[in-house]
């Protein structure tokens, strides 16, 4: 992945609209045949920068090269790309092989060979029987696969989704998250996938670029992005994430010693370079790497790695149980997540509690 | 009937002037937008300017004294010690038909603007609020008339109206009259009634649109806060209503003014409007310019009344509210 | 349709009794076997139809108005579709008060019309009139008409579609052939019947617009002083009137079933 030339270079794009900027000199590679998302929340600019990569819209400055050729000039239509739009934009005049055959007329094949592709496409996204139905007929689902067909049909060196999912429920969406991820496999396209909800950026992509208002602000791989989100945005996007603020009171390489004021001295290991000792910065916990113990017993962990409260808030969610946690010198209630392996007795409202934690499940991120 | 510009990503609509790919875009629109524009300035921009000019030409005999002068206008505006007394208001003009007609023709409108807001209304309300299904079909109904030839649904009139119409002809079947009623035909009345019956189905689609906009929950709300229908109707509908119900009213009101059809056919000697003296002083007196200068004084005196009342109304913070 | 009946569905049935009445007069008296337009009616003829074909100058105005119906309607038709499309389609500056201009044929009385037209023909240029003036003069009025048709038709589907045409790989010009054409086809086809009923029944511009020759209306409304023709002018009128709804009707039909197949089943 890291050897080959990437399929798509972006350097430095920026994008204004007005005195409005909604892309600040982005930089990033995808590598060819790769999964690759842009998550952020709505107006953050992932939309713009697809529709850059399209050549829907034209960048205010910077370079886009695809398969290594300069994009500056090159309009939509002449570029190895192809969208999957999130209305789906399915030709209302035209039934499903109409709408899948659209762009194959302008790639010179003969009759025969157009309609074995489009042939092909239609079993590739399951909508065998349907090639006569029209637009008005299908159901959300169909329409979806329509557009990815009709994407896909012409061969795209990169194919670029918008939200594609977004309009499905929520069981159909699980199910074409799955579909979607198997098809890029086969079909072995780099794909581009923009959307908002994390659960499904972190289940389908190779990559995630996570944007802000217009900036990148980590790109990883899900575990990467899980396990070592660099600021705290990012904690705080992915997954959920107890955030203790405090400061840095010395640094040892990754080991940080963290000042939490009220809470004493506790230990994590450094999220983010440039950590340094008088700095304010937040321990960052992962409720499911939290452990809960009565208080009556004694934490394990030791000193540094423990806390003690009581429990504020007990949901019973079947295959886990979430706590919030109460601690004295805290603001925010402190989330636990305990699976529940059988057995588990609920810890009752009220009840003193310990919790602690394992040596490099602290965070320490720059405020 | 202005369109909304919006940009597709939500952002807004200024956009750096330096952008190529964007002004490419705007002289490829502006390529295809000139030939409908240029007819339009080459059709109405020109003549309407032409018409201006020739209102401070005179008429010389059958030349034309390209000299300007405000003599047209002067002329319709010039003092007399005698006066033309109309409906008891004096005018001392010397030439005082134009001044009556205009006055004449405008309350005319006026009066037929009115009734045709009172009969749309109603109706336009119940396509909003009554009608659930088969609305296309109402809409329809409502549709043909207006696109049926004006000059036949005025004539309509003159059969129903006539010495030897409809009505006399029915009531004198019937025994209820024994010789003809005369006062149907051929007067101010008749006009206004024959111009609020034309008027009327175009006037209902527009109150429609506007009461249709208006959320339903807006008017469960005002329910559930104790309104009864009638204070939902004043205190939800009608103001919701009021700048399509305005604008339906201008939409009636200005052209009426000028009618010329309408006078011809239904209003008889005394039913004639401004538009029947336009037509007389451009095909029949000979006279272009002052018809000229009489065509643009009232259209300027119609704009001068349009802006007053919008502003008088306050029609701009309507629309602003309404959005 | 109706829940119950009330004070405001009694309303509606009069006021539509009230718009279709007096016109329906027309054919009514038109089947009379009477010269006059008069109760109590005397007997069922075709006569006065009959009588219509052999009136020669009313058959030369019923083809000098189809004519130019047809011309103008394909006229501001073909100015229409590209002028919808850039005020749909390419945030033109200054978009909103160009509207508003083209839409100015709309207010201004047609006689305003009519003898501004008519002074820059003779008066400016020192052209004839003829049928051909007509037809200049009814592309000014319709063109308002067949703009608001076809930039409505425009509005109503989704900008991505022209996108996605030109994603996969169509030019501007093949996305308006394949995709946008095809689209606004209800809205081309109800901007065709209504500037055609425009035309056809125009008459002020026509009367002070026209030479020699007679359109329709013209020869209609100089009929309508005579008396002794009262029949022919019913008759005529009658035709007149179905031929017109006919048209707005499938016009309005056109327009209706485009949008709602375009619609259904969207999300």
């Amino acid at each position: 992945m890291t050897s080959a030339p990437p399929i798509i270079t972006l350097q430095g794009i920026t994008k204004r609209f007005g005195s409005l900027t909604v892309l600040h000199d982005i930089d990033i590679a995808i590598a060819r045949g790769e999964f690759f998302s842009l998550l952020g929340a709505s107006g953050c600019g992932k939309t713009t920068l697809l529709r850059i990569l399209a050549g829907i819209e034209q960048p205010s400055g910077g370079s886009l090269l695809i398969d290594g050729q300069p994009m500056a000039g090159v309009p939509a239509n002449r570029r190895p790309t192809n969208m999957v739009f999130q209305s789906y934009a399915i030709f209302p005049h035209l039934n499903v092989a109409e709408n899948i055959g659209y762009g194959l007329r302008n790639q010179r094949l003969s009759r025969s060979e157009a309609s074995a592709r489009v042939a092909e496409a239609v079993a590739l996204v399951k909508l065998d029987g349907l090639a006569d139905r029209n637009a008005h007929q299908l159901s959300g689902g169909q329409r979806q696969r329509v557009a990815l067909a009709r994407a896909l049909v012409c061969r795209p060196k990169v194919l670029l989704l918008d939200e594609p999912l977004s309009a499905l429920d929520k069981k159909l969406r699980e199910e074409m998250q799955l579909e979607l991820r198997a098809l890029q496999r086969s079909v072995g396209i780099t794909f581009v996938f923009v959307t908002h909800d994390q659960e499904e950026a972190l289940t389908l992509s190779d990559r995630i670029a996570i944007m802000e208002a217009g900036r990148v602000l980590q790109l990883d791989t899900p575990r990467g992005l899980y396990e070592r989100p660099a600021s705290r945005a990012v904690a705080e996007f992915i997954g959920t994430m107890n955030l203790i603020p405090g400061r840095v009171a010395a640094v040892a390489g990754e080991a940080v010693r963290f000042d939490a004021g009220r809470l004493g001295h506790l230990d994590g290991r450094a999220g983010a370079a440039g950590l340094v000792a008088g700095g304010a910065a937040f321990l960052a916990l992962r409720p499911e790497q939290l452990r809960l113990e009565r208080a009556a017993g004694t934490a394990e962990a030791g000193p540094g790695r423990s806390l003690s409260g009581h429990v504020a808030e007990a949901a019973f969610l079947g295959d886990r149980i979430h706590y919030r946690i109460r601690v004295a010198g805290l603001d925010r209630a402190i989330a636990v997540f305990v699976n529940n392996a059988g057995g588990v007795a609920v810890h009752p409202l009220g009840a003193p509690v310990s919790l602690d934690w394992d040596a490099g499940a602290g965070l320490v991120l720059p405020a | 009937m202005t369109i909304a510009v919006t940009d597709p990503a939500g952002a807004p609509r200024r956009v750096a002037r330096g952008d190529p790919s964007l002004r490419a875009r705007r002289i490829a629109g502006f390529g295809l937008l000139s030939p409908a524009l240029g007819l339009m300035v080459a059709m109405l921009a020109l003549p309407i300017g032409a018409l201006v000019l020739l209102s401070f030409w005179t008429q010389d005999g059958f030349a034309i004294d390209r000299t300007l002068t405000l003599a047209n206008y002067a002329r319709l505006v010039a003092w007399s010690d005698e006066a033309t007394v109309w409906f008891g208001i004096p005018f001392h003009l010397a030439y005082p038909v134009p001044a009556i007609l205009m006055i004449k023709s405008l309350v005319m409108s006026l009066v037929a603007t009115v009734a045709v807001i009172a009969l749309a209304f109603p109706m336009a309300c119940f396509m909003a609020f009554r009608v659930t299904r088969h609305k296309a079909l109402w809409i329809i109904v409502l549709t043909i008339p207006f696109w049926t030839s004006y000059l036949l649904r005025v004539f309509s009139w003159k059969i129903v109206l006539g010495f030897n119409g409809a009505i006399n002809s029915g009531l004198i079947a019937l025994g209820v009259i024994d010789k003809p009623l005369e006062f149907l035909l051929y007067n101010p009345s008749a006009v206004v009634l024959t111009l609020a019956h034309s008027w009327v189905a175009f006037a209902v689609l527009p109150i429609y649109v506007s009461l249709e906009k208006i959320d339903r929950s807006l008017l469960e709300a005002a329910a559930d806060l104790g309104d009864s229908r009638w204070q939902r109707f004043r205190r939800i509908i009608l103001p919701l209503a009021a700048p399509g119900t305005i604008a339906a009213a201008l939409l009636v009101f200005i052209p009426t003014v000028g009618d010329y059809v309408t006078p011809a056919l239904v209003g008889g000697p005394g039913g004639t409007m401004i538009g029947s003296l336009v037509q007389q002083l451009f095909l029949k007196q000979n006279d272009a310019p002052l018809g000229a200068a009489v065509s643009i004084a009232m259209m300027a005196i119609i704009a001068l009344l349009v802006v007053i009342f919008l502003w008088a109304i306050g029609y701009g913070r309507m629309r602003e509210r309404r959005r | 349709m109706l829940r119950r009946p009330d004070l405001l569905t009694l309303y509606a049935i009069l006021f539509v009794l009230f718009l279709y009445g007096p016109v329906l007069l027309m054919p009514l008296f038109s089947l009379n076997d009477s010269t006059f337009a008069t109760f109590p009616l005397k007997g069922l003829t075709f006569r006065h139809y009959a009588d219509m074909a052999q009136n020669a100058p009313m058959m030369a105005a019923l083809r000098n108005s189809l004519v130019i119906a047809s011309v103008v309607t394909l006229a501001s038709t073909a100015l229409a579709i590209p002028a919808a499309l850039a005020l749909t389609r390419f945030r033109l500056p200054g978009a909103a008060p160009i509207v508003s201009f083209m839409m100015l044929p709309l207010v201004i009385p047609s006689i305003v019309i009519a003898v501004a037209l008519l002074v820059v023909i003779l008066k400016f240029l020192g052209l004839a009139l003829s049928l051909w003036t007509v037809a200049a003069g009814h592309v000014l009025i319709c063109l308002p008409f067949c703009l608001t048709v076809l930039m409505s038709r425009l509005e109503g589907f989704d900008p991505s579609l022209e996108e996605a045409s030109n994603d996969l790989g169509c030019t501007p010009w093949q996305t308006f052939r394949r995709l946008t054409l095809p689209l606004a086809m209800p809205g081309v086809i109800s901007s065709l019947l209504l500037g055609f009923i425009i035309s056809f029944d125009e008459f002020v511009i026509a009367f002070f617009l026209t030479g020699t020759e007679n359109t329709l209306p013209v020869y209609l409304f100089s009929q309508l002083r005579f008396p002794n023709k009262l029949p022919g002018t019913l008759a005529l009128g009658s035709l007149i009137l179905v031929g017109s709804a006919v048209l707005v009707i499938l016009a309005e039909v056109i327009r209706k079933r485009g949008v709602q197949s375009d619609n259904a089943g969207d999300i």
